[in-house]
């Protein structure tokens, strides 16, 4: 199970860095590489470059929205498969909706405690 | 083949001898010969013998060829059914023309040779053709002068006047029609007109149709009509023949005329008959040809006098139809001459200015109606008119009898003379009241609609700003919580840290909206203390290098400066949000520099960052607090958006003034000034602020 997890590499896409910093520390203490974008660009260019199981999304990042870079990853097709998870501070019942019309396999609504997170994670890679 | 041949002629020969001996024999031939009143030339007396000048010759011919007449009165039209239908043997008085050669024979010789006159009331002033257009006109049933190839029916077709023809049975009725004024006219046959015209107290006009030449008729399958007309034609060529004979002295009797003279004069007369006839002919020829042209020049000028007439009653149609076009158009017309005196309006006009009728207007000066702010204008607007000879959609504000004022729109164009000289204009004018208000309301929906959609967006906003350092405060606390052994003592600090930090971001933010709050409420005072504004700049300046790592953040002090007497947290807030600005808007790995200097009397602060820029259009408006809002979250997201609005109020509550120079994709910097000595100042722009963020107040 270690093994499993730690083959698992998640890239956070997440513009503030304290959360940035609290998403990556959670998810290798609990046996997961991280990968960490403070834009989408950067994001995108990781998931190209890198071997990336799934991708935590932020949505008012800098420069482009979380959608367009959602819309881009699920449009590319070396890059459809990775599983997304939005993570936001934005509580609007239309960013729900709009996460899983767009393909996201989660939607989790900032402050989430570290339970939460690790909880979604975990349930991404059984199911995936 | 040529005994058949003579078979053939015997045989017709015979048949001709037959009918001959048979109207030659012993006993008389019974002639059955139409009657109708024509007097003189036919009628019958009180007695109910026929007269006239066709009865004389008849019985003459008919006492030399040992007939009996009898003689079948009637109508002209039924004389003429009746020798159809072979009901009579012979009818006299009958013109020739190729219609009736479908239903009748003919004589070879003529007869007599007669024309029409139309007559008409002794105070009547129809004298030609035209005056009988759109006229009554009483006509003979089936005569050759009513339908005939040069009848006054076809002769007022031709002309294309439009006359009413009414049918009589006789030539009397005719003629007692007009004497009753019942018809304008009568068309009658020259002889019968000039009878009765002085008895009927009519005249005759100068409207003479065709000379007809007159012929004895015959049915067309009539036995006896070749014997008939073989014998008349022979005792016509001899009674014409004869000067003395029964032709002439009827012509003289009944008519007081000779007819055309057969050649039995001396030698010595006859070439000087001939000589007259010649000259009559040239003279006829003349006549004709004169007739001719008469008649064609009648016809043109009749064509003129009805194009004329039917020109000036097409103009009157017109220009009615455009005066009820011009009183109802719903727009204002108004026509001007070039001073701008009204000479007409339209009663839209009338209804536009609460007049009760254009003779208000009609006089003054178009200008009197127009706005005194709007007059010069208009003035203009006008004048150039002669030059660009249209000018359209000009809003002005009119003014009404009442002195309402109200918004128009005007249009003009400029009247020319036939020789293209200006000599007025035509202004349209449209009340514009109502579609003006529509804009408005239009307006302030799409202002509400605006604002509604910016609240919307604002309390999205402030819920995701508020939740991203709830975000760090409650993720480091369940990470510490869950992972504390696992956590490094360096990861265990910075977790602390991050928790400690974001709630005092958390606070900021919370203030940053009682901030906003108390503004609107009036409730903003500032805390005045002496500041050092070098420490407040370092303190800015590390504060954000612990905020965002990734950007690279100094100060420059130039030159000692003095303390000032300001809100010092107030005056880190703005520093605080202008940086987070700089942050949000530059790219990573970019600097960002907080400068303070003195200049003049004031403490100047700058921040410059190399981010995307700001357009020149939008450097007022960054500074109000929807519009930001609106900006960022199109282009970027984060931050409440109030914070520019905020600063603005903050740094003119101190005394001083903000704002930006920035270069498109180069950078900005946010410049604000804090005056060195505010004391008096602050106070009263503290409530001055106060008093304009809260209006009502």
């Amino acid at each position: 199970m270690l093994r499993k997890k730690q083959q698992k590499q998640i890239l956070i896409i997440e513009d503030e860095s304290d959360l940035l910093k609290f998403s990556s520390w959670l998810l290798e203490a609990e046996g997961y590489k991280t990968l960490q974008a403070a834009d989408g660009e950067e994001g995108i260019k990781i998931a190209r470059q890198q071997q990336v199981d799934m991708i935590l999304l932020d949505i008012r990042l800098p420069h482009r929205y979380g959608w367009d870079i959602m819309a881009e990853i699920k449009s590319t097709p070396d890059l459809r498969h990775i599983p997304i998870v939005v993570f936001t501070a934005s509580a609007d019942i239309e960013y729900k909706d709009k996460a899983f019309k767009m393909g996201a396999v989660d939607f989790l609504v900032k402050p989430v405690s570290a339970e939460t997170l690790r909880k979604c994670v975990a349930a991404v890679f059984k199911n995936g | 083949m040529k005994k058949v041949l003579a078979i053939c002629v015997c045989f017709v020969a015979f048949c001709a001898f037959s009918a001959y001996a048979a109207v030659s024999a012993d006993s008389p031939v019974y002639v059955r010969v139409g009657i109708y009143e024509n007097q003189p030339k036919i009628f019958t007396d009180e007695q109910g013998n026929a007269q006239g000048f066709w009865p004389e010759i008849i019985s003459y011919m008919a006492s030399k060829e040992g007939w009996e007449i009898q003689w079948v009165h009637g109508t002209w039209t039924q004389c003429l059914e009746r020798l159809k239908n072979n009901e009579i043997d012979l009818m006299p008085d009958v013109a020739y023309s190729d219609a009736r050669d479908q239903s009748y024979d003919f004589s070879r010789e003529d007869v007599y040779i007669s024309w029409s006159t139309a007559y008409t009331q002794k105070d009547s002033r129809i004298q030609t053709m035209p005056d009988l257009h759109g006229k009554t006109v009483a006509v003979l049933r089936n005569s050759i002068n009513y339908t005939g190839p040069d009848g006054i029916k076809k002769l007022a077709d031709s002309f294309g006047f439009d006359c009413t023809f009414i049918e009589t049975d006789s030539y009397l009725d005719v003629l007692t029609l007009v004497q009753n004024k019942a018809v304008d006219a009568g068309v009658v046959s020259k002889d019968f007109g000039h009878l009765h015209e002085n008895e009927m107290n009519i005249k005759p006009t100068a409207i003479i149709l065709q000379p007809v030449h007159l012929f004895f008729a015959f049915p067309a399958t009539s036995q006896i009509k070749p014997y008939l007309i073989e014998r008349i034609d022979y005792q016509v060529k001899q009674i014409q023949a004869d000067g003395n004979s029964v032709y002439y002295q009827a012509l003289k009797k009944w008519f007081g005329t000779n007819a055309i003279e057969k050649p039995v004069l001396p030698d010595y007369a006859k070439w000087t008959l001939i000589g007259v006839l010649g000259l009559v002919a040239v003279l006829g020829m003349g006549t004709v040809t004169f007739r001719y042209q008469v008649r064609r020049k009648t016809k043109e000028l009749a064509a003129d006098i009805t194009e004329r007439e039917q020109t000036e009653k097409a103009l009157r149609e017109s220009e009615e139809k455009l005066r009820h076009v011009f009183e109802a158009v719903p727009e204002g017309i108004t026509i001007a001459d070039l001073d701008g005196v009204i000479m007409d309006t339209n009663q839209a006009v009338v209804n536009m200015y609460g007049y009760d009728s254009k003779d208000e207007l009609i006089g003054r000066n178009g200008g009197e109606f127009i706005a005194e702010k709007d007059r010069e204008r208009t003035k203009d607007y006008l004048a150039g008119l002669i030059e660009k000879t249209v000018v359209r959609n000009s809003l002005v504000t009119l003014i009404r009898k009442d002195g309402r004022e109200f918004p128009a729109e005007l249009s003009a164009a400029v009247i020319k003379d036939t020789a293209g000289h200006p000599i007025g204009m035509i202004v349209v004018t449209a009340d514009v009241t109502a579609r003006m208000q529509a804009i408005a309301e239009h307006e302030k929906i799409g202002e509400y609609k605006e604002l509604d959609k910016l609240k919307t967006n604002l309390l999205s906003t402030i819920s995701h700003e508020l939740r991203t350092p709830l975000a760090s405060i409650k993720g480091y606390a369940s990470l510490l919580l869950m992972y504390n052994e696992k956590l490094e003592e360096k990861q265990k600090n910075e977790s602390l840290e991050a928790i400690d930090r974001s709630t005092d971001r958390l606070t900021e933010l919370i203030d940053h909206l009682l901030d906003m709050s108390r503004l609107d409420a009036g409730l903003l005072r500032l805390g005045l203390d002496t500041v050092n504004p070098k420490d407040l700049v370092t303190a800015a300046v590390e504060e954000a290098k612990m905020r965002a790592p990734r950007y690279r953040f100094s100060k420059e002090i130039n030159g000692r400066l003095p303390g000032i007497i300001a809100d010092g947290r107030r005056l880190r807030q703005i520093i605080d949000n202008i940086l987070d600005n700089a942050i949000k808007y530059s790219p990573q790995n970019t600097e960002i520099t907080v400068r303070a200097e003195v200049k003049g009397a004031d403490l100047l602060f700058s921040i410059s960052d190399h981010g995307r820029g700001i357009p020149e259009s939008e450097f007022k408006k960054i500074f109000e607090r929807m519009y930001r809002i609106e900006q960022r979250l199109q282009k970027d997201p984060g931050g409440l958006g109030l914070g520019l609005s905020l600063c603005k109020s903050l740094v003119e509550a101190h005394g001083g003034r903000i704002w930006v120079e920035s270069v498109i994709h180069k950078g900005s910097t946010f410049y604000f000034t804090i005056p060195l000595k505010p004391a008096d100042r602050v106070r009263s722009n503290v409530e001055k602020e106060t008093a304009k963020t809260n209006p009502d107040n």
